[in-house]
């Protein structure tokens, strides 16, 4: 099939991101003196947004690309909107920090607007070979960001666990297309998708035996990029280790693509499979929320805490996937109205909002951990945090909103979140899940509001050096802000939009 | 389309008040917070006004975001407005301007102005969101929060603690009102799967009519009805009005006078089609209003705190609104839930000149010693209001109460027979007592003692005034400044008794032939064309009209006349007759000892239970004995884990590994099985 000038148009964003992050480079090279690190940062942030813009125009052209390659629906569409949003967020929040810790700037907004390109790839892939490039380019441009503060061997032991583990998982997840490319004989999602429904119709299951451990390897790589239990042990060491920003931007954009492909590959290729993979999501979910908050309680590292929190976040949304496992069929097939489709089924919107919401308070914590961290990201420990209730009011409460939404405080856009998953679970009778969530968010309280009572009641411990004001950064975790807030408040906007 | 009348903006102008007073009331002096705090209730007015002028006369919904979904359940901030909204619009700014501008002059000797001007711009908004909401779920929304604003000003002298304690009674009694209410709520989601107004009453309209206790919306309409017992203080949840005196009289006049416990007969007269349906949850309206009209009535008779007494006062007034309602006469319900807010409003703010001008004394009598040659010569605008306002009250004719009390009783008695006329009597003998003990209260307070007069007249209990200074409503007593004779108020706290006297005077008139009925009869009536404004029985002639009229005319001037005998002619007379009754009198004069019989059988034993069981028992022991035992147990296994994750890549991958195979080998199985 000849391809037209619409298939370039639906990959316009990752046109747009992959020629600015080359312009950065070349420009990058050119420049000298004050000027470098500037227009740098200048080019990231117009190519996120026009990428943005990009990506929201999309709306208006909704279908394939590339013989199949490509889907632009309306999930693709909104993690599109999700992911950009958060590059732009954090080219803002990194500013300054990179001045001020004298880091080359050039090469880490190229390789964000790279690592924007795989996820983009990742979330609107249809076709298993795509989606696995897609990830590649998202994870070896994290490996190296992992790696930005060069000088500190913790940020480079924790790239190297990155990169030497990731590999690892690669192999389970290429393995597993491999099966499933056995089993079907295609690596087009609803290709796989048609393919197994037809064979077990037939009642042909000797070739669908493969599937199974298909399911099981692929969820093996996949779980470890979203960081579920039992994949979850890296998670602690990278992002204690990695910039804080860096830990922002992969905890959130890079997770939220990592679960769309779950979805994908899940709840589009392996439908008729779910009541086997039902209990994978099953036991992910408890092992992640579970493992998560415990290990949290006792953290004195803030990255550290929360990185097992997004291992028990990712825990949450594990439980909306084992929902849509007991509600395996859509109203409407994904194949045939582009833009409603797969968000009809129960929990799937649930998935949406929480990763939404996720990714605004988590990406604002680790925003404020950069900023109170200063030069060398030397105070991250709880006691650095005590008394930043006086010294810094403004960024004390918004590192307040950013916990107290991630425990699910209502008016915060976590409580709603956490609602709606707990309610899909019991309208789908996994009451047992819902309730280990349940006692999962009393657990997690102990943490979340530890770093409270730390900021506001507790006197400052030695002295620490003075916080250099950032304008960009304010508006980048403003945003953060508003966002947490307004889904909170008004969620109507966000759930009417996802119930069309 | 119609045109757009913004009316967001009447509720919204009231929030901007409260969030600018909010912020930065702190900054700005004094000037400026009752600047902006007076400035935007009136433009909420203004904007109130133009809406009312530019309103076409349909029902008119404007919808605004979404607030959120829940499975079936859509729920928006959609605003409505219709006959009833608009007067009940007009009513709250209204009054509110005025008596923000009032607390200007009252408030000013006070501290923490700001705050105290932006709980009452928060509290217009919570009242205007109640009043225009276009679905029970918002107007319960504005029902919390004009409770939320009502208990913190009833604290606002928080240093105090009779107005904290206040504060928290109203806040737990209405609790169990809000009980009641929110089971009608889930009830009628239930029934009609939604909250619209509009939906609502149009499911509601097509069922039948129904007869005894059990049918589905008799079950709503009581629940319903519990609420509003609380909102507006009828038996048995009256209890909180008279102690919600400890706050500011601004406070009192505007929230436990005019607008917020009337809310409940609001909520009666929109729920009207509910209540049609339901001719028992009717009977039981009436019967409670009858009842609460003339139980309110006769404590305030005895009363000696002049704020108390209004607020007796208005539960009883409010008892005959609940009476109208009970006849589906919901028009003639809220003309004197309007005609109310204005006279009653009136006798708190005058009541509160009083108090300003007799440096926070409340009690009647000592305001007579402490006077010489009576009040009236020191604060003469104060006087002249007070008098229209009681006259108005009382139902002397051609004042506002008159015309609505009166067609409240015409209408009861139009619409009962035989034993029912019961509750006819018991409100006719309530106008009598409410003429009496008005006057009685005007006359003690204004003119001077006549000869003869016991100095303190006849208390023989005497316990209850003793505080009534000490805990003055003119706010914290120490800043009041003692000067040496009373004083009439500022012009900034007459102007709005001036304004208040002219409508407590002519507010009745409104009502001219039927006017005022005919405009909201569409409001109680669900498909626009019906005609929901109720012919009068034919036994109603005119001849029979006229008698009643008499006979109203009569209670209300006989209730004067024994003022005038007992408290200016024959001064002994009273303390002669209180000592022929001493139970009779004590039993009146202790409020029938209500407070200490809830007292005794419900608070006693639940702070018993609270204490010994709850507390000590359950949550010192089971919740937090075992919270530690699990608090414990989960910090050492964190402590656990964390030894696990011992930072070397090989265990991390052995980690891996073995989950992979966890998950291959079960996925295998289920293959191989």
């Amino acid at each position: 099939m000849p391809t037209s000038l619409m298939d370039y148009l639906r990959i316009l964003p990752e046109i747009i991101l992959t020629v600015f992050g080359a312009l950065i480079l070349l420009v990058e090279g050119a420049a000298r003196g004050g000027s470098r690190g500037r227009i740098a940062g200048a080019l990231a942030f117009i190519g996120s947004l026009l990428a943005l813009a990009a990506g929201i125009s999309l709306i208006r052209y909704p279908g394939t690309a590339f013989a199949g390659m490509v889907r632009v629906d309306s999930v693709s569409i909104y993690f599109h909107i999700l992911i950009l949003a958060t590059v732009a967020v954090v080219t803002l929040l990194a500013m300054d920090f990179l001045r001020t810790d004298g880091h080359p700037r050039g090469e880490f907004y190229a390789l964000l607007l790279f690592a924007a390109v795989g996820m983009g790839f990742m979330v609107s892939s249809d076709n298993l070979i795509l989606t696995f490039i897609g990830l590649e380019i998202s994870s070896i441009s994290s490996y190296v960001l992992c790696a930005y503060r060069r000088h500190a061997p913790k940020s480079t032991e924790a790239a190297l666990k990155y990169l030497l583990l990731g590999s690892f998982a690669t192999a389970f997840f290429l393995y597993g297309i491999t099966l499933l490319y056995g089993a079907s004989g295609s690596v087009s999602l609803p290709a796989i998708g048609q393919s197994l429904a037809g064979k077990m119709a037939a009642g042909g299951l000797a070739l669908g035996s493969l599937i199974p451990l298909a399911a099981a390897l692929i969820f093996v790589g996949l779980g470890f990029k979203v960081s579920a239990a039992p994949f979850q042990v890296w998670t602690p060491d990278v992002y204690e280790g990695a910039p804080a920003l860096v830990t922002g931007f992969i905890s959130t954009a890079a997770k939220a693509a990592a679960f769309v492909i779950l979805l994908r590959v899940f709840y589009v290729a392996l439908r008729g499979y779910s009541q086997q993979w039902f209990w994978l999501m099953w036991v992910a979910a408890i092992l992640s929320m579970t493992l998560g908050n415990i290990g949290a309680l006792r953290q004195t590292s803030l990255k550290r805490m929360l990185a097992y929190s997004s291992v028990a976040q990712a825990g949450y949304i594990l439980v909306a996937f084992a929902v849509i496992a007991q509600n395996p069929a859509p109203r409407v097939l994904p194949g045939h109205a582009p833009v409603s489709g797969i968000l009809a089924g129960p929990g799937v919107g649930a998935i949406l909002f929480y990763l939404t919401v996720y990714t605004a308070m988590n990406l604002g914590a680790f925003a404020v951990i950069a900023r109170v961290a200063n030069r060398g990201e030397r105070f991250t420990s709880l006691s650095d945090f005590a008394g930043l209730g006086k010294r810094h009011p403004g960024l004390a409460l918004a590192m307040t909103l950013f916990l107290l939404s991630l425990l699910g405080v209502p008016f915060t856009g976590g409580f709603l979140a956490k609602l709606y998953i707990f309610q899909s679970a019991f309208q789908a009778h996994l009451i047992g899940l819902a309730i280990v969530a349940l006692v999962n968010t009393v657990i997690a309280a102990w943490y979340y509001l530890r770093v409270v009572v730390y900021m506001y009641m507790r006197p400052p411990e030695g002295e620490l050096p003075p916080i250099a004001s950032s304008p960009a950064w304010t508006l980048g975790a403003a945003c953060c802000a508003v966002v947490v807030l307004w889904l909170g408040i008004l969620p109507g906007h966000l759930l009417h939009w996802l119930a069309k | 389309m119609p045109i757009n009348l913004h009316l967001w903006l009447v509720p919204g102008l009231c929030l901007a008040g409260f969030l600018l007073n909010l912020v930065f009331g702190r900054l700005w002096g004094k000037s400026i917070a009752g600047a902006v705090g007076v400035g935007f209730s009136g433009l909420a007015l203004l904007a109130a006004l133009w809406v009312a002028h530019r309103w076409s006369g349909a029902p008119y919904i404007e919808p605004h975001a979404t607030w959120f979904l829940a499975g079936p359940l859509r729920v928006s901030f959609g605003l409505f407005l219709d006959p009833l909204s608009l007067l009940m619009m007009l009513i709250v700014t209204g009054v509110g301007f005025l008596i923000h501008l009032y607390s200007l002059g009252y408030m000013s000797e006070e501290g923490g102005f700001y705050r105290y001007f932006s709980l009452l711009n928060l509290f217009l908004f919570f009242m205007l969101t109640l009043v225009l909401a276009g679905n029970y779920l918002l107007l319960f929304a504005g029902w919390e929060g004009v409770g939320f604003a009502s208990y913190i000003l009833i604290g606002f002298f928080f240093r105090r603690d009779a107005a904290a304690r206040a504060g928290i009674k109203a806040f737990v009694v209405n609790r169990i009102g809000d009980f009641g209410f929110l089971l009608g709520l889930f009830l009628i989601f239930a029934r009609f799967g939604s909250f619209n107004y509009q939906t609502v009453f149009a499911r509601a309209a097509t069922l039948p009519v129904e007869s005894g206790w059990h049918g589905p919306l008799t079950v709503i309409a009581l629940l319903l009805l519990v609420g509003a017992l609380g909102k507006s203080a009828q038996l048995p949840l009256y209890i909180w009005l008279p102690d919600a005196m400890e706050g500011p009289t601004p406070v009192s006049a505007l929230i436990h006078a005019a607008t917020m416990v009337t809310a409940g007969v609001y909520m009666i007269a929109r729920s009207a089609v509910i209540y049609d349906h339901s001719p028992a949850a009717r009977s039981l309206v009436l019967a409670i209003g009858a009842l609460t009209a003339i139980f309110a009535a006769s404590i305030g008779v005895l009363q000696r705190d002049i704020k108390r007494i209004l607020a007796y006062s208005t539960i009883s007034q409010i008892g005959y609104m609940f009476m109208a309602c009970g006849v589906a006469a919901y028009g003639a319900g809220v003309f004197h839930l309007m005609t109310h807010a204005f006279f009653k409003a009136l006798l708190f703010l005058g009541a509160g000149s009083v108090i300003h001008a007799m440096h926070g004394e409340q009690d009647i009598f000592r305001i007579r010693s402490l006077a010489p040659g009576g009040l009236k010569r020191y604060a003469p605008i104060t006087f002249w209001t007070f008098v229209i306002a009681t006259c108005a009250i009382s139902g002397i004719p051609g004042f506002s109460g008159y015309f609505s009390k009166d067609l409240i009783l015409e209408r009861v008695f139009a619409a009962t027979s035989g034993a029912g006329r019961i509750w006819w009597a018991l409100g006719l003998v309530a106008a009598f007592l409410t003429a009496f003990y008005m006057f009685r209260a005007l006359f003690v307070t204004f003119f001077p003692a006549p000869a003869g007069a016991p100095e303190s007249a006849a208390h023989p209990t005497g316990q209850e005034p003793a505080g009534a200074a000490a805990a003055g409503g003119h706010g914290n007593p120490e800043n009041a400044p003692r000067h040496a004779l009373p004083h009439e108020s500022p012009a900034v706290m007459t102007i709005p008794l001036l304004g208040l006297a002219v409508l407590a005077a002519l507010g009745g008139y409104l009502n001219w032939g039927d006017r005022l009925l005919h405009f909201l009869a569409p409001a109680f009536s669900p498909t626009p064309n019906a005609v929901a404004y109720r012919p009068l029985p034919p036994f109603l002639t005119a001849g029979v009209q006229h008698a009643l009229m008499a006979l109203t005319i009569a209670v209300a001037l006989g209730g004067l006349l024994l003022a005038w005998v007992l408290y200016r002619r024959r001064p002994r007379a009273a303390a002669q007759w209180a000592e022929a009754v001493p139970g009779l009198y004590r039993l009146v004069f202790n409020k029938y000892w209500v407070d200490e019989f809830f007292d005794a059988v419900l608070i006693t034993p639940l702070r018993a239970i609270s204490h010994w069981v709850l507390w000590r028992g359950v949550d010192d022991g089971l919740i937090a004995g075992s919270l530690r035992g699990i608090g414990g147990g989960l910090l050492k296994t964190s402590d656990g884990l964390r030894r696990q994750i011992s930072g070397s890549l090989r265990s991390y991958a052995a980690w891996i590994a073995a989950g992979a195979c966890a998950a291959v080998i079960y996925m295998g199985w289920l293959t191989l099985r």
